[in-house]
């Protein structure tokens, strides 16, 4: 876990933990009637501590008031939360469990146990503590630690169930969260990994592994080592669904002399094993399209759509070839339907604008050219503010670490 | 394959490592001619042959611009410009090559400079430069010639990350730096880049048209890879030019003694602002006689400013199909040409970009109205290249104008990834076969083409004055190529050098139509174009056949039209405005 998430995560563990004591220090804190007066001063010394956040000091309180009454449940109990959020886990855990041994039914201490024990990597014993926890709590600060604490567990226990649920519990919860994100994609990477390791283990022969490996290295840009996994996934499963268009978008993506040649005949291959791969002949209208063979496009674009009518590029790449065929009426049409459904589509509009330009309606091609802008002006924005957003985060992460 | 053991490797595994293509087999399958040459169809001969002289010609010039295993920022990439200039008005072309810098400095008295060499008539070239005068280290872009002041010298303006330079040429071998004289000189802080000598206004004084990239400040500079504007195919590049604070263009009118004054606000070509302007193209596009102003803008949309006659333009690159790619979407643009490629009366572009796009041929289907052919005209199977200087000609003389543009990566970081694409690149070389298609013949024409460089600058231009149109180009990092083209087919040709009178001196704005049997060409005498650089004033038809030009039909910036007859061709021809033939010489 990075600096940045670990200065985050003992923040969250103070705060938690004051906000533990302060119920503790509250009506129900202290059984027992007979409390010697010392062991109230500690208390109350303990409690001023925390409230004036000496952490320092109210351990020391703790531990003398444990020496005074070494059965205190409760004393037990804060001491481990604060040993918790100091970082100590291993002596948090060791004096939480102490508090369960006095009293089993303390739920902050069963709570703040599971804790210390997901930070120790004793997931086995951490997960059903947590989840029990987790799926009881009301949301706030205290759910969402444990909630995150399930999920760094999860990938560390047979059952990955309660963090995946927990996953989507929090991304409900705390929608667009950065450390709920974060941990919810660092559970997904570490099951993914374990997933493949096993594949790779069990079946290291299989058309599965290739495949796997041939999106890894689709996904690194490793182009040739990803075309001979796909195609090696194929010798072993000529039936392999979308395997042929794959390796026809690899193609493409090389750009090789005989890219479209090649890509093309993947195209084929890909419909003759899947006939209603509308995206297939979608791609295969851009090649002829890109080749000037307009008819060809024309057919393909059409069948494209019916064959998946919210294949939009589909329907934008067949207005533009009518319009190169100078069928204008046609496109025209053709893309008013298109922006009725999709008027966010900046295609769709640039495309009316070049029409209408061919029609001669000028004033209908400015407008276009209007809305064009402000789609790309739009789309820019989005982008550049979520570009913003993170380099902002970073930045002001930085400043955090450097306090 | 993938074994158990490698698997975990994968996840934390940088694009290294080779692949199964060697650059050289890639390279030559990139330039294998497409569908149309096939065993039963073979493609024609050139017609000619094209061959580097530099070292010949004794061009010994290295151009400098940052560093070439590393560009820590978007300032080392650019290159330079290069002009091809008839300085001394000796009928011979010289040539002026820019020259940029390095981040970490130079000894002293080691600074990298610009160069003119003197054309000695035999094929090769003398440095002229201290003699000159022109002797300047900077972070040299582009360049553009015109006679501002109308004494019958072509002057020169040289843009720079830094302050503008004008040189006024004496007239006796020597420039003199009058840029803050003149007031063009700009801002220190400021980065300018393509350039043209145009009168927009036809008041018979050439302007200065100047455009800008980015605001670039080497003490704010992003490092490589900081952000995701610094990042290329998973390595770590210089930023930009998407992140940084775009520019604008500048327009200084010339006030006709030896001064300018700054009219962009006022001609309205300080709006739009945001975009990164590199080539500059000038040319009548809706053919009313006045000249418009095309930018090429990288990464953002191209700019067309349409003149209004009135002293002031009005922006419609959207509207008139040249700021995007057919689809809609922002494209690179860095060199542009000018041409009118189907022989339909209107004047066409070219415009190079980014690799994983081609170059954009913009049709002109009248009025300044564009559509972009290329993928019709067969122009969109080189997608690797980064494009740079660009260019209409015609080596072979058979009246169609052929393309040739010059390539060259950004991020040198590719030598050492696993990448579909490279640093050093090959030029690329298109045959027009007529009916607005185009046939690659970069194989065809052998190294001189096909080696792999770091084009940037490139300027078309007959320096042997033997009736071919030859090319040189200013490689980043490295020595220029001068290509040589040599007839080897039986076609014939007309070089034309026009002096204005009552129009500017050279003639800036001039339209050419040169009718030849079926054969009708337009063309205009053009300052600036191409990336950063500067061809040949002269103009140069192919006559295929014809022996004789039926008609010299001459548009004079000042309004008046001039008409030759029957001219001969294969001749080097000077027609000053009233129709006035001063000269005419044979070739060499």
């Amino acid at each position: 876990m990075d600096r940045t998430a670990a200065v985050r995560k003992t923040w969250m563990r103070l705060a938690a933990a004051v906000l533990s004591f302060a119920q503790l220090a509250g009506p129900h804190a202290l059984r027992g009637q007979d409390v010697p007066a010392q062991i109230q001063e500690h208390t109350a010394n303990a409690e001023r501590a925390l409230r004036a956040n000496d952490m320092v000091g109210a351990e020391r309180e703790y531990r003398a008031l444990l020496v005074l009454d070494p059965e205190n449940s409760e004393a037990w109990t804060g001491l481990g939360v604060l040993l918790y959020g100091s970082g100590k886990a291993q002596e948090a855990a060791a004096a939480l469990n102490k508090a369960l041994k006095i009293d089993p039914l303390e739920k902050r201490a069963e709570l703040f146990l599971g804790l210390s024990e997901a930070d120790l990597r004793q997931c086995d014993k951490a997960t059903p503590i947590l989840e029990r926890n987790f799926v009881g709590q009301t949301p706030g600060k205290l759910q969402r630690l444990t909630g995150l604490a399930l999920l760094a567990c999860g990938s560390g226990v047979s059952d990955p169930m309660p963090a995946l649920q927990a996953a989507a519990r929090l991304k409900t919860l705390y929608p667009g969260d950065p450390d709920v994100l974060y941990a919810a994609a660092e559970l997904y990477t570490r099951l993914w990994t374990q997933d493949a390791a096993e594949l790779i283990a069990k079946h290291p022969e299989s058309y599965r592994v290739h495949q796997l490996a041939g999106e890894v290295y689709e996904a690194q840009g490793n182009v040739d080592q990803a075309l001979r996994e796909y195609k090696a996934a194929l010798e072993e499963n000529p039936k392999l669904p979308q395997m042929h268009y794959r390796i026809g978008q690899l193609y493409l993506r090389k750009g090789d002399a005989d890219a479209d040649e090649n890509a093309m005949a993947e195209f084929r291959a890909e419909l003759r094993a899947d006939p209603q791969s509308g995206v297939s002949e979608f791609a295969m209208g851009e090649i002829d399209h890109h080749q000037h063979k307009l008819e060809n496009a024309l057919a393909e674009y059409q069948l494209a759509s019916r064959l998946d009518p919210g294949l939009v590029e589909a329907r934008v790449g067949l207005a533009q070839v009518l319009l190169e065929k100078h069928q204008v009426d046609a496109s025209v049409d053709q893309l008013h339907a298109v922006i009725s459904e999709h008027p966010e589509n900046a295609s769709a509009h640039y495309a009316l604008m070049l029409a209408y330009r061919e029609q001669g309606k000028m004033t209908e091609a400015g407008e276009e050219m209007v809305t064009f802008k402000k789609i790309q002006q739009a789309n820019s924005e989005q982008f550049q503010n979520k570009l913003n957003a993170l380099l902002n985060n970073k930045t002001q992460s930085d400043t955090t670490l450097s306090k | 394959m993938l074994t158990r053991r490698n698997f975990f490797r994968l996840a934390g595994l940088p694009l290294l490592g080779g692949g199964p293509y060697s650059m050289a087999a890639r390279l030559l399958e990139s330039a294998r001619p497409g569908p149309e040459a096939t065993s039963d169809n073979p493609l024609a001969p050139l017609g000619y042959t094209i061959e580097d002289v530099a070292p010949e010609a004794r061009l010994n010039f290295v151009q400098v611009c940052g560093g070439d295993n590393g560009k820590k920022y978007i300032l080392e990439t650019t290159g330079s410009g290069v002009a091809f200039i008839d300085y001394d008005n000796d009928g011979w072309l010289d040539i002026f090559l820019v020259n940029g810098s390095r981040l970490q400095g130079f000894a002293p008295g080691q600074n990298p400079g610009n160069q003119l060499f003197h054309n000695n008539r035999d094929g090769t070239f003398t440095n002229v430069t201290e003699r000159a005068g022109l002797a300047r280290s900077g972070w040299g872009q582009g360049v553009c010639v015109g006679d501002f002041d109308n004494d019958g010298n072509e002057d020169i303006f040289v843009t720079y990350w830094g302050e503008d330079v004008l040189y006024h040429n004496n007239g006796n071998g020597t420039f003199a730096d009058v840029s803050h004289q003149a007031r063009v000189a700009g801002s220190a802080t400021r980065w300018s880049t393509g350039c043209a000598f145009v009168d927009y206004d036809r008041d018979g004084y050439l302007d200065l048209f100047v455009t800008h990239y980015v605001d670039f400040s080497l003490l704010t500079a992003k490092n490589p890879g900081s952000n995701p504007y610094c990042v290329y195919r998973g390595a770590a590049v210089n930023c930009g030019p998407r992140g940084l604070v775009g520019e604008t263009s500048t327009l200084y009118h010339n006030n006709r003694d030896g001064t300018f004054t700054d009219v962009s606000a006022k001609a309205a070509i300080d709006r739009p602002s945001g975009y990164f302007g590199l080539g500059v193209l000038v040319a009548d596009f809706d053919n009313d006689g006045w000249p418009d102003i095309y930018v090429a803008s990288d990464s953002t949309p191209s700019l067309l400013f349409i003149n209004n006659h009135d002293g002031t333009f009005r922006e419609e690159g959207t509207l008139r199909g040249i700021a995007f790619s057919e689809e809609g979407h922002e494209q690179a643009g860095m060199g542009v040409a000018a041409a009118d490629f189907d022989n339909d009366g209107w004047l066409d572009i070219l415009k190079t970009n980014f690799s994983d796009e081609a170059p954009n041929l913009y049709h002109n289907q009248g009025k300044a109205i564009f559509s972009d052919v290329t993928a019709a005209a067969g122009l969109n199977r080189q997608t690797h290249f980064v494009g740079w200087g660009c260019g209409f000609f015609d080596p072979d003389n058979d009246g169609l104008a052929d393309i040739l543009y010059c390539n060259g990566h950004v991020y040198p970081e590719l030598e050492r990834m696993h990448a579909d694409t490279t640093y050093r690149q090959p030029r690329v070389l298109y045959r027009n076969t007529g009916g607005g298609r185009f046939e690659d013949v970069s194989l065809l024409a052998g190294a001189a083409v096909i080696t792999p460089t770091t084009g940037r600058g490139c300027a078309f231009g007959d320096f042997n004055n033997d009736g071919c149109v030859d090319v040189v180009i200013n490689n980043q990092n490295t020595k220029p190529s001068l290509l040589a083209v040599t007839k080897q087919n039986q076609n014939h040709w007309i070089n034309i050098h026009l002096v204005g009178i009552n129009c500017n001196r050279s003639a800036i704005g001039a339209r050419v139509r040169c009718v030849a049997g079926p054969i009708a060409q337009i063309d205009e005498v053009r300052s600036g174009g191409s990336y950063l650089s500067q061809n040949d004033l002269r103009l140069h038809f192919g006559l295929r056949d014809k022996v004789m030009i039926d008609l010299i039909e001459i548009r004079w910036p000042s309004g008046a039209t001039d008409q030759l007859h029957n001219i001969p061709a294969d001749q080097f021809i000077r027609v000053q405005e009233g129709g006035k033939l001063i000269t005419v010489r044979r070739p060499a």
